[in-house]
């Protein structure tokens, strides 16, 4: 008997072991929840015992045997280095992953309902109704009655173009008590129903209160947004979410293993891109992860591990959107944190900072320094339909900046090609966005870096419209600090020659101005013979600019005038020299044997018109939802280098 | 079963001791409370319940408010709006409330900026803070914790209170004064101000102050709060306040003089409505119907909100029975 007890604990003892040894994956987020930082490996626990063992907890026997190496690895390795950049615990993670076509390709019922799509949109009645499950018999005689109603329907095409859209039935449902009663409606008992349509191009829904009793609409009413989500989206969000890399590695779980855990698709907000948004939330290892869905473009928008329990979140909205994980990804990630990038002969820092854009720092190319800082300090913005009316925006981080065009994600770097496909070089490219870009008054703006494989690099400033109207003009304003902070002089191409500029002064790019034979306009020395040439943007570097019609100023170099973060910097709307930086050419100082400052002001006028569009913007119809497109106008000098 | 006996007398022995020397805590307790209570009789804690009233009639905190007479001067008919949304010009603007109505801007009224929240007493006097709008000038940053007065019967500008604050606006919070309600019943001004408040640290505060002597009567400190909103309920008075970092509406009962009561609580989530979005209170109103109007923005301590053209509303109506709010609708702007 004795024997058999004996036998008996140690069989406890071994599925206890298997219990805990089985989820070492997870000890990883233990560590994280009591706030250590961890380095322990997950590497370590996968390869020794493979990572199928550890996630069902099978060959426990050979797991077990490690059990006594491994807890002193539990109890010291909380508290490394490590772990310290991992942040998907504590902060949003943006994945921003639109695998359209490897969603149709893997999930037999996406490719099913993006055909019915394709169907319904070729029809001369573009409506994807409710699937029969969803409803009861009432229900679907609610909606027969609602869709047969003109002003029900009365959204089904682009007003203009006459292009179907695409507008799905998500909820016929009995009326609430609440709302017969708030609204007064005598309807006989479960007769009166609520159908409700959402126009994915136009995000608003139109709901019809339906009496199936008498076969009346009641009422229809258009409000902007979701405000309802059928069964079947719900379940290819999750779908989608359970086919997203990303997201099954935040898990740690095989798709098989995510599959089976416990979870709940909740309505959420895209708020920015105005689209459907719905948020898959997983209870795994006693938290939640809630995953972004962008229900419209179907691209997985990003993650976030919180606490609690999935049965607190019933009939509820998701506490994520689209702006909150945007926000806090950009936030932790990159607002006022350095960060490093190497890439062919090029090596630099750069910064996202609160109200000055994304700052280029301690540039070097070859082991040479190039640059100390760059930046764009505003966007002066002015209308010539009214005097005085504009804005100065800055740009920058999402919180906590002045910045009134922000970052929604991190910079992104990408391969600069010539016509033929050949490499020549990288951009490191930040967006920034008004918050319902490209609607009325709202902006986007980018910082532009671009490197070369010659040694050449580009300042430049991009501009995707929209704005408040045509005749609208921009003016960026950039600070650039070439060199290391030395001795530097600067010459002018002026009258055939290169002049030494001997004082601090501005200078127009007007079509009368003269440029060297090559096309330069500056001549920047940072040592006795050798620095960088300046080329304006003249239309000729193949990107569609219309030139810099720059105002340059040629400054000393002063911490006080702009090192530091600025608010916004000179006034929105004037058309001369008085863009903010002329302030600091009162009294004009000898540049002899000083450091230089440039601060660079090119002027751009944004263009409407049909095949002519530049700085524009405009929402289209594509397959039936709203797609933003551009017409990107850049500006930005390039600097060419020169060894005498 | 006689260790068990034992054990029983022993505990019977230990209660009779207990007992007399429980007699005299209890004497000495009830001595205790009897003082508490006779020093309370006399020295009212300021905030107190028994020191709040209630309504017979719940209508909002500034129902005594009215129309500035000077721009009758000006030719402007009543009924008036106050118009800051900027679209006329930067600052102030006084709008007759009718198709094609004539407006008012004084050139005196200029050296205010754009401004943002706004407050009417019963003499028509006009309470405004202002608020960074998209640029915001860095000489402009040290003015955000002010708060103007214009004279209710000659349009005269001129600065009324300047508030502290935790540390000064900054590029990275450019915000001060957001919140601005006045209450009839106690002639004060309630101001919430985000001034200093770091991504980590929340250091606005809500003051009350007096009117007349502009003296800071009470505050709230380490809360960020948008929106302010005082209504007279049947069991109090209370302050609504919308939070800065979330969007939720916090509501704190006030004492007849005014002064904050308790700590303020969590009354509602936007978030949570009915077609309710992650956006802030940024003010709140009551209607005389009466009716609680939210209008929320999306607040991120930048200047984005101020180009953000979409704001939702969220309506609640009162319910008599149980004198709270019951949510009726929610639309944009």
């Amino acid at each position: 008997m004795n024997r058999y007890m004996s036998k008996l604990k140690r069989f406890e003892i071994v599925i206890l072991l298997t219990k805990y040894l089985g989820r070492l994956a997870d000890l990883r987020r233990w560590c994280r929840a009591f706030h250590f930082r961890s380095i322990f490996p997950k590497l370590f626990v996968t390869r020794i015992f493979g990572v199928k063992e550890m996630e069902a907890g099978k060959n426990f026997l050979s797991v077990a045997k490690f059990f006594p190496v491994l807890l002193p690895f539990l109890f010291f390795s909380c508290g490394s280095d490590e772990e310290q950049q991992d942040v998907s615990l504590t902060s949003a993670v943006l994945v921003n992953e639109a695998a359209r076509e490897r969603w149709m390709r893997e999930i037999p019922a996406f490719r099913i309902y993006w055909e019915e799509i394709h169907q319904r949109l070729a029809s001369p009645f573009p409506v994807l109704s409710l699937q029969p499950d969803e409803m009861d018999e009432q229900g679907r005689l609610a909606q027969q009655l609602a869709l047969q109603n003109k002003q029900f329907v009365r959204d089904l095409f682009e007003p203009q173009s006459g292009q179907p859209l695409h507008s799905e039935v998500m909820r016929a449902a009995p009326l609430s008590q609440e709302v017969l009663t708030r609204n007064r409606l005598n309807c006989r008992e479960g007769s009166c129903y609520e159908v409700q349509l959402y126009n994915f191009f136009f995000n608003h829904t139109t709901t019809a209160w339906v009496d199936v009793s008498s076969r009346q609409v009641l009422n229809v009413s258009v409000k902007s947004g979701a405000r309802a989500t059928n069964e079947r989206l719900k379940r290819l969000a999750r779908e989608v979410v359970l086919h997203t890399p990303a997201v099954l590695e935040a898990l740690a779980v095989k798709p098989a293993v995510a599959k089976n855990l416990n979870s709940a698709v909740l309505p959420a907000r895209c708020e920015r891109s105005r689209h459907l948004g719905l948020a898959p939330v997983f209870e795994h290892g006693g938290r939640l992860l809630w995953v972004l869905v962008d229900a419209t473009d179907w691209k997985v928008v990003g993650y976030k591990w919180m606490n609690g329990r999935l049965s607190d979140w019933q009939a509820k909205v998701a506490p994520i959107s689209e702006r909150t994980i945007q926000t806090e990804a950009v936030m932790s990630n990159f607002c006022e944190q350095s960060h490093d990038l190497q890439r062919d002969d090029w090596s630099m820092e750069y910064v996202l900072q609160p109200s000055d854009g994304l700052e280029l720092k301690n540039l070097r190319y070859k082991d040479r320094q190039v640059l100390l800082s760059s930046k764009l300090v505003d966007w002066h913005v002015s209308y010539t339909f009214k005097k005085g009316f504009g804005y100065s925006d800055a740009v920058g981080c999402p919180q906590f900046s002045s910045a009134a065009v922000v970052a929604f994600r991190g910079p992104k770097v990408e391969a600069i090609l010539s016509d033929g496909g050949d490499t020549l070089g990288f951009a490191l490219v930040q967006d920034f966005r008004s918050p319902v870009w490209p609607l009325n008054c709202n902006y986007r703006y980018e910082n532009r870096y671009e490197f070369y494989r010659d040694g050449r690099f580009r300042i430049a400033g991009v501009n995707h419209g929209l704005g408040c109207g045509v005749t609208g003009w921009y003016r960026p304003v950039f600070r650039i600090d070439l060199g290391e902070g030395g001795v530097e002089r600067m010459q002018r191409y002026e009258a055939k020659a290169w002049r030494t500029l001997e004082r601090e002064a501005w200078h127009l790019q007007e079509k009368q101005t003269e440029y060297s034979p090559e096309g330069y306009l500056y001549k920047w020395y940072l040592s006795e013979r050798s620095g960088y040439y300046l080329e304006p943007g003249r239309g000729q570097f193949g990107d569609g600019g219309r030139g810099d019609h720059a105002y340059s100023y040629v400054c000393l170099c002063k911490p006080e005038e702009g090192e530091e973060d600025m608010t916004t910097f000179g006034p929105c709307c004037q058309e001369d020299e008085m863009q903010g930086p002329e302030q600091f050419l009162q009294p004009a100082e000898p540049l002899a044997g000083k450091d230089l400052v440039l601060w660079y002001v090119p002027q751009m006028s944004n263009d409407n018109r049909p095949g002519q569009e530049y700085c524009w913007a405009a929402v289209i119809v594509e397959d039936g939802r709203q797609k933003d497109i551009s017409w990107p106008g850049t500006v930005g000098p390039m600097f060419v280098p020169f060894s005498e | 079963m006689s260790k068990r006996k034992k054990r029983s007398t022993r505990k019977s022995g230990r209660k009779a001791a207990a007992s007399s020397s429980g007699k005299k805590w209890f004497w000495l307790v009830a001595a205790m409370v009897l003082l508490a209570l006779g020093v309370y009789q006399f020295f009212p804690d300021e905030g107190s319940q028994s020191n709040r009233k209630g309504y017979a009639h719940p209508q909002a905190g500034d129902y005594c408010k009215r129309e500035p007479l000077f721009p009758a001067n000006y030719g402007l008919q009543s009924p008036l709006l106050i118009d800051l949304s900027q679209r006329q010009g930067i600052g102030l603007f006084i709008l007759e409330a009718r198709q094609g109505g004539r407006s008012l801007h004084l050139p005196q009224w200029d050296f205010m900026g754009p401004l943002g929240p706004y407050a009417l007493d019963e003499q028509g006097n006009i309470y405004l803070a202002p608020v960074p709008h998209v640029s915001l000038p860095p000489e402009a940053l040290r003015h955000q914790n002010r708060i103007y007065r214009i004279d209710g019967q000659t349009g005269e500008a001129s600065l009324f209170v300047e508030l502290p604050a935790a540390d000064l606006p900054s590029s990275r919070n450019p915000f001060g004064v957001m919140g601005l309600a006045y209450d009839c019943d106690s002639q004060t001004l309630y101001a919430s101000s985000v001034a200093g408040s770091t991504p980590g640290e929340e250091k606005g505060r809500i003051y009350q102050i007096d009117v007349q002597s502009k003296e800071l009567l009470d505050s709230l400190q380490d809360m960020d709060v948008l929106g302010l909103g005082i209504f007279n309920h049947r069991r109090g008075k209370r302050l609504y306040l919308g939070l800065a970092r979330k969007p939720e509406v916090y509501v704190i009962e006030l004492s007849d003089k005014g002064r904050f009561s308790g700590e303020p609580g969590f009354a509602f989530s936007l978030q949570q409505l009915s077609g309710g979005q992650y956006e802030q209170a940024h003010r709140i109103r009551f209607t005389r119907k009466p009716e609680m109007e939210i209008k929320a923005i999306e607040f991120n301590y930048t200047l984005m909100a101020a180009s953000d053209p979409l704001r939702n509303i969220y309506l609640f109506d009162y319910n008599n029975k149980t004198d709270d709010w019951i949510f009726s609708d929610f639309h944009s702007q």
